[in-house]
């Protein structure tokens, strides 16, 4: 259920919808295979920086890359590289969890008995293994986050974007999440995340970028955001100048 | 019920009221509207139909032996519509949140939700009374019955409304085995209806009483108008004490469904607004959706052991696919004008979309959504292909099985699941088609989107008639069927 990662390139990058900003220019770059933890406050541009990388949303300046080229959905070669929960699963009203896990997996080229051997222990590692024979309707808010995240994992992927995958779980499902998508890592995905959580951060201890929200009325030369040196709890982790990229 | 509750209650709606007064200016508009469209369209129908029913073919049709057991089949599945919508939208309902105050309140429901069960009961008393006005005018007109016999009958319907909404309230407050009991006993008194045993049941009210406008000298049937009428007045109680027992979560939750549709409504998407009221799965979960095949098949087989899981409903689609093909060689009574093909069309349309949930999952997924493994095109076209096969499938065996021509029903049905699934596909309104179109005779956007809107229902009468025609070994079902699939591949493409 994996992929050899790709590097992912963000170059002064900033989105501006009629005249709101939505995200400040921001570089910052993830080697193959590497992690970048995305943290800020509401509004600081997290989600838009993600889905800039998914090629749903173009930049208004900069350049995005992913694997070296424009990120563009409409490319087979792309979706194929690109997982995530940016725009969250679409879940079918009549498969239960499982099946949805397996079928996503048969499509992906796994073997029909090896997708439901694989559905049935990435729910178990997910803590929801009980689950399995529930209808999407049926599930709680938290437990419709593991299944988005379980339907995500269930498809191999070069790139993962996930969107604040801790929302509505609790600290040990964090944990969990946080050392599969470890486990991804380790297999050689590269990672993408945008959290609030601090044990999130720590556990995949990546380099971070924060992200400062706009402030409307501003001057236009506010500091770019870009992968920082700062007191987080990330100080013990490399950042992103490691890789050779520093865009102050 | 006291004077504090009716004020309460009145007090309560006035400052609901309040919030958005309805001016003068506002009002006279909707008189306006609902005046112009009456002219324009009622006017014209109501026409046509009276000249339809005045003339040769309408006096053999009118005057036809099966009549009366049409009416009363008839009647039967209009109480068994109701029922069934009732469970999902009742007549007491008011918008969510007066209807959350309401309904916590110690105030008798039929106060609080009285005025709106009122309303619909007086509308329904009053399409009952219009519906076999004309063609019993008509017959009175021909000859044929006179004005008394005329006056039962429309006096009858006006009661068989009260019964319909009777039934729409019962759906809303009975228990789900009750349900199931009246929702078998009028499927079945349909059917015995079909088969000519009518006279005796409520719901040969109208019937009966068409009967003896038509031929009175051959003995009142008065069995089904009695039967009618105690109905209707020994419903009323039980209805009263249902009303106050329904539970406020239950009014609260039709409310809050039926804004919602109807905003999606407004918004121009019935696809939407329809996956509010469909059926999600309950049962069935044991039976492996997934497992069986490998490969893209595997997508297909999931569809099938996805349908089953709601199992009243796909009961209901595989009744009507069935009914289709059945009765795609029908005639109107008395005359060779083939109405099989229309009804086939009407039925197939119906009943395919309970097996579309597939392709409605497929269509949902973003433009750039890589969920699956497979390419947008590839994963839309497994999708279609049970609602294809069992469509065409049941339809064919339903002709097969009552002897009507099956290269007939394949072909209408086959061009009617294509316009489901175009249907499935067709998603939101472009915006474009909000762009003002100006004219000397005023701004004609409103009409294409009226097209764009109903084009499925278009279709498919169009299927239906061109099916007609192809009965009568005359052209033009394969027109339509181009056009479709010209529809269908568009969307499957590019949208």
């Amino acid at each position: 259920m994996t992929g050899a990662g790709v590097a992912v390139e963000l170059d002064a990058v900033s989105v501006v919808l009629d005249g709101s900003t939505l995200l400040t220019p921001t570089s910052a770059a993830v080697p193959a295979g590497g992690t970048l933890v995305v943290r800020g406050p509401n509004g600081s541009g997290k989600s838009t920086l993600l889905r800039v990388v998914a090629g749903v949303r173009a930049p208004t300046t900069g350049t995005a890359t992913v694997d070296g080229r424009a990120p563009d959905p409409r490319r087979r070669a792309f979706r194929q590289l690109v997982a995530g929960t940016v725009e969250s699963p679409v879940p079918a009203r009549d498969l239960t969890l499982a099946e949805h896990v397996a079928l996503v997996a048969t499509t992906w080229g796994t073997p029909v008995r090896a997708a439901r051997t694989f559905a049935t222990e990435l729910l178990g590692r997910l803590g929801v293994a009980e689950l399995a024979a529930r209808f999407p309707h049926e599930l709680s808010s938290g437990q419709t986050q593991l299944a988005a995240i379980a339907v995500v994992l269930a498809r191999p992927s070069a790139l993962l974007l996930l969107d604040e995958p801790e929302q509505r779980l609790d600290a040990d499902r964090v944990a969990t999440v946080a050392e599969l998508l470890a486990e991804r890592r380790a297999a050689g995905t590269t990672l993408l995340v945008a959290t609030h959580s601090d044990a999130l951060e720590a556990a995949l201890g990546g380099p971070v970028l924060r992200l400062v929200p706009a402030v409307p009325g501003a001057p236009d030369d506010v500091p770019d955001n870009d992968v920082a040196d700062d007191d987080g709890p990330d100080d013990d982790v490399p950042d992103a100048s490691a890789d050779g990229r520093s865009d102050a | 019920m006291t004077a504090t509750d009716a004020a309460g209650v009145r007090g309560a709606l006035a400052v609901w009221a309040a919030r958005a007064p309805r001016a003068l200016g506002d009002l006279a508009y909707l008189v306006y509207i609902v005046a112009l469209s009456a002219l324009i369209l009622l006017g014209p129908g109501v026409r046509a139909a009276w000249l339809l029913a005045t003339g040769a073919d309408g006096r053999a049709v009118l005057t036809d032996q099966s009549v009366p057991s049409t009416w009363a089949a008839a009647t039967a599945l209009v109480w068994l519509a109701a029922l069934v919508v009732g469970r999902e939208r009742g007549p007491a309902l008011r918008p969510p949140f007066p209807a959350a105050v309401l309904g916590d309140a110690g105030v008798p429901r039929t106060r609080s939700f009285g005025g709106p069960v009122l309303r619909a009961t007086l509308a329904l008393v009053v399409a009952g009374a219009l519906v076999p006005a004309i063609p019993v005018a008509a017959l009175v007109d021909l000859g044929a019955a006179t004005p008394r016999g005329a006056g039962l009958v429309v006096a009858v319907g006006a009661v068989a409304g009260l019964v319909t909404a009777g039934g729409w309230l019962a759906g809303q407050v009975i228990g789900a085995r009750t349900f199931a009991a009246a929702a078998g006993a009028l499927a079945a008194g349909a059917a015995l209806a079909v088969a000519g045993a009518w006279t005796w049941a409520p719901w040969a009210l109208v019937g009966t009483a068409w009967h003896s406008a038509a031929w009175p000298d051959a003995g009142a049937h008065a069995g089904g108008i009695v039967a009618g009428v105690v109905l209707a007045l020994g419903m009323v109680a039980p209805l009263r004490a249902g009303l106050e027992r329904l539970a406020t979560r239950r009014i609260v939750g039709q409310a809050v469904r039926a804004q919602r549709a109807q905003a999606l409504v407004d918004a121009m998407d019935l696809q939407a607004s329809g996956e509010v009221y469909r059926a999600l799965p309950s049962v069935g979960r044991r039976l492996a959706a997934v497992g069986h095949v490998r490969g893209p098949a595997a997508v297909v087989v999931a569809d099938v052991v996805g349908s089953l899981r709601t199992p009243a409903r796909l009961l209901g689609g595989v009744v009507a696919l069935v009914l289709a093909g059945a009765v795609v060689g029908a005639e109107l009574s008395g005359t060779t004008l083939a109405v099989g093909p229309v009804l086939a069309a009407i039925l197939t349309y119906a009943g395919v979309s309970v097996l579309c949930d597939g392709l409605r999952h497929a269509a949902a997924l973003g433009e750039g959504s890589a969920q699956y493994g497979l390419s947008r095109p590839a994963l839309r076209g497994l999708h279609a292909v049970w609602p294809t096969l069992a469509g065409i499938g049941l339809a064919g065996a339903g002709a097969a099985l009552a002897g009507a021509p099956v290269g007939l029903a394949t072909a209408v049905v086959g061009v009617v699941v294509a316009v489901r699934l175009a249907d499935v596909l067709k998603g939101v309104m472009p915006v474009e088609m909000l762009v003002p179109i100006v004219t000397p005779m005023g701004d004609l956007s409103a009409a294409g989107r009226a097209v764009w809107l109903a084009d499925g229902p278009l279709l498919v009468l169009a299927a239906g008639v061109a099916g007609g025609f192809a009965a009568d070994g005359r052209g033009g079902l394969g027109l339509v069927a181009a056009l479709v699939a010209a529809v269908l591949g568009w969307r499957a493409l590019r949208r």
